[in-house]
C-alpha cells in the first residue's frame, strides 16, 4: 500500500533521513518508534508529499506520487492524516471541519457530507460536539475530530504523527483505543509514536528509527523483548525508565 | 474593575479633562467669537463631505493595491516578492506630502490628469496601499502552518486551501488594523489642502484668513475631525472585544 524507496531528506546541513526504504501492506499497521529528531515526523510527511524527498521514490498502492499539482492532491486526498497538534480548522464546528474536504475535494452533496460526518464523529465518540468549536473541545476530543475529519475522505491509509504526544496524561487511553478501533477495522495505519504499549498491542510491525534510518524493524515481540542492537537497547531502556 | 463602573470612571474623566480645556480657553482673556464662523459653515460642510469621499475612494484603492501588495510580497517568485517590497519601502520610506506634491506636480501632469479630487484620492490610495498589505501579509502569516499543511493533507488546492482556510482566519485579525488605518488615513487626507483641494482643513484655512478667527476656526476643524475619528476608533475596539481579542487580556503596566 505504502511503498518507500531510498529516501533521503536533509534540512541544510542536517540530515533528516537517510536512504530509507519501508513498505507498508495493506491492512497492515506500523509503528515508528525512535528518540525525537530521528526521522518519523519527516518520514510519515514523505508519504503525503508534506516534505518532497531529496532522493527516492514513495509509492501508493502502485502509483507513484510526483511533484504536480492535480496528482499531489488526488493523492493527499487519499492518505488521512492526524497531526502532533490536531490542525482543527478553528473557524469551523467540529461537523464543518469532518464535512469541509469532502464537499470540496470530492465534491459531495452537503447532506450526504454531514451525514456521513454524523457517522464518523459517533464512532470516534464525539457526536454530540458536532456544533462546537475546536478552541471548546477538551484535550481527548481534539484528536478524535481531527481522526474523523481524515476519515471522511475515506482514506487508503492513515498516517499518525505523534498524536498523543501532546495531550494530558489522562487522555491518552481514549486516543489510542480509537487508533486501536481502527487497526481492528484493517484500516492500513503508519503511526509515529512515543507509546510503547500501543506499539507492542496495535501494531503488527514496529520500526526504530535513529539519525534518520530505520535502525531495527519487526514484530512487536521482537523488537521490544529481543531487541538486537545497542541502540535500541539503549533507547528501550531509556523510555522503560521514564515510567 | 467591573464594567460599568470603567464606563463612569472614563465618563467622569473626559468630561474632566474637556472642562478644563474649555475653562482655560474661556478664561485666557481672548474674545471667543463663533458667529463669523458659522457664516462660513457651508466651507466646512463641503469641507468635512470632501474629506470623507477623498478617504473613501482613498481607502477602497488602498485595499486593492493593498492586496496585490500582500499577494506580491507572499509570491514564490522572487522578481515578483521583490517589486512588493520595493513598493512598500519607498512609500513607508517618504513623507505622505512628498508623494503627493510628485504625483501632483511630476505624475498627473504626464496623464493629463487634473482633477485635485482624483489626483489626492489616488496619492492616498498608492499611500495607504502599502500599509493596508502589510496588515494583510500579518494577518495571512499569523495564521499558523499546521492549517496550511492540515488542508493540504485533506487534498484541498493551495487556492482552495487559501479561500477556505487560511484566509477567513486571517482576516479576522485584521479588522481591527484595518479600522487604525481608515483613521490614520483620514487625519492623513488633511494634507491634499496643499494641491488647494477644498477639504476639512482647507476649509478652515480659508475660514480663518477670511474672519481672522484663527482659533475658533481650527477648534471647530478639530472637533469636526475628531467626530468622524472616534466613533472609528470605538468600533474598532468593539470589533476587538467581539473577536476575543480584549486589551485588558494583556500584560497591565
Amino acid at each position: 500500500m505504502i511503498e518507500l524507496k531510498g529516501i533521503s531528506k536533509r534540512f541544510g546541513d542536517v540530515v533528516a533521513l537517510e536512504n530509507v526504504d519501508l513498505h507498508v501492506a495493506k491492512g497492515e499497521v506500523v509503528v515508528l518508534i525512535g528518540p525525537s529528531g530521528s526521522g518519523k515526523s519527516t518520514l510519515l510527511r514523505c508519504v503525503n508529499a508534506l516534505e518532497v524527498p531529496d532522493a527516492g521514490t514513495v509509492h501508493l498502492d502502485g502509483e507513484p506520487i510526483v511533484g504536480g499539482a492535480p496528482d499531489i492532491d488526488r493523492h493527499r486526498a487519499e492518505v488521512g492524516m492526524v497531526f502532533q497538534h490536531f490542525n482543527l480548522f478553528p473557524h469551523k464546528t467540529a461537523l464543518e471541519n469532518v464535512t469541509l474536504a469532502p464537499t470540496l475535494v470530492r465534491g459531495a452533496d452537503a447532506a450526504a457530507a454531514r451525514g456521513k460526518a454524523m457517522e464518523l464523529l459517533a464512532r470516534v465518540g464525539v457526536a454530540d460536539k458536532r456544533d462546537v468549536y475546536p478552541d471548546m473541545l477538551s484535550g481527548g476530543q481534539k484528536p478524535r475530530v481531527a481522526i474523523a475529519r481524515a476519515l471522511a475522505m475515506g482514506p487508503k491509509a492513515m498516517l499518525f504523527d505523534e498524536p498523543t504526544s501532546a495531550l494530558d496524561p489522562e487522555m491518552v487511553g481514549e486516543v489510542l483505543e480509537v487508533m486501536a478501533q481502527l487497526a481492528g477495522e484493517g484500516m492500513t495505519m503508519l503511526v509515529a509514536s512515543h507509546e510503547m504499549g500501543f506499539a507492542r498491542e496495535a501494531a503488527h510491525r514496529v520500526a526504530f528509527m535513529d539519525a534518520g534510518r530505520i535502525v531495527e524493524a519487526g514484530p512487536p515481540d521482537s523488537i521490544f523483548d529481543r531487541p538486537a542492537g545497542n541502540r535500541l537497547k539503549a533507547f528501550l531502556s531509556r523510555v522503560d525508565a521514564r515510567r | 474593575m467591573s464594567r460599568g463602573r470603567e464606563v463612569l470612571v472614563r465618563a467622569v474623566l473626559t468630561v474632566a479633562v474637556v472642562g478644563a480645556f474649555v475653562a482655560a480657553l474661556l478664561a485666557s482673556g481672548y474674545q471667543w467669537d463663533f458667529r463669523p464662523i458659522w457664516k462660513y459653515r457651508g466651507l466646512y460642510v463641503e469641507g468635512l463631505w470632501k474629506t470623507l469621499a477623498a478617504t473613501g475612494v482613498g481607502y477602497a484603492t488602498g485595499l486593492v493595491a493593498g492586496v496585490f501588495v500582500a499577494l506580491a510580497r507572499l509570491s514564490r517568485t522572487l522578481p515578483v516578492r521583490h517589486l512588493g517590497d520595493l513598493y512598500v519601502e519607498i512609500i513607508r520610506g517618504t513623507p505622505f506630502l512628498v508623494q503627493l506634491l510628485v504625483a501632483y506636480f511630476c505624475i498627473a501632469p504626464l496623464l493629463g490628469l487634473e482633477s485635485k479630487f482624483w489626483i489626492g484620492s489616488i496619492a492616498l490610495g498608492v499611500f495607504a496601499g502599502a500599509y493596508i498589505g502589510e496588515v494583510f501579509r500579518a494577518g495571512i502569516e499569523s495564521v499558523d502552518r499546521g492549517q496550511f499543511e492540515a488542508a493540504r493533507s485533506l487534498g484541498l488546492s493551495r487556492r482552495r486551501t487559501m479561500r477556505h482556510v487560511v484566509f477567513p482566519q486571517a482576516f479576522k485579525r485584521m479588522i481591527p488594523p484595518l479600522t487604525g488605518e481608515l483613521i490614520a488615513l483620514t487625519k492623513e487626507s488633511s494634507l491634499l489642502y496643499v494641491i488647494a483641494f477644498t477639504e476639512l482643513s482647507f476649509a478652515a484655512k480659508q475660514v480663518s484668513s477670511r474672519t481672522i478667527k484663527s482659533f475658533e476656526a481650527y477648534l471647530v476643524v478639530a472637533v469636526l475631525y475628531l467626530t468622524v475619528t472616534i466613533p472609528l476608533s470605538m468600533l474598532a475596539r468593539r470589533l476587538e472585544r467581539r473577536l476575543g481579542q480584549s486589551a485588558r487580556s494583556g500584560v497591565e503596566l
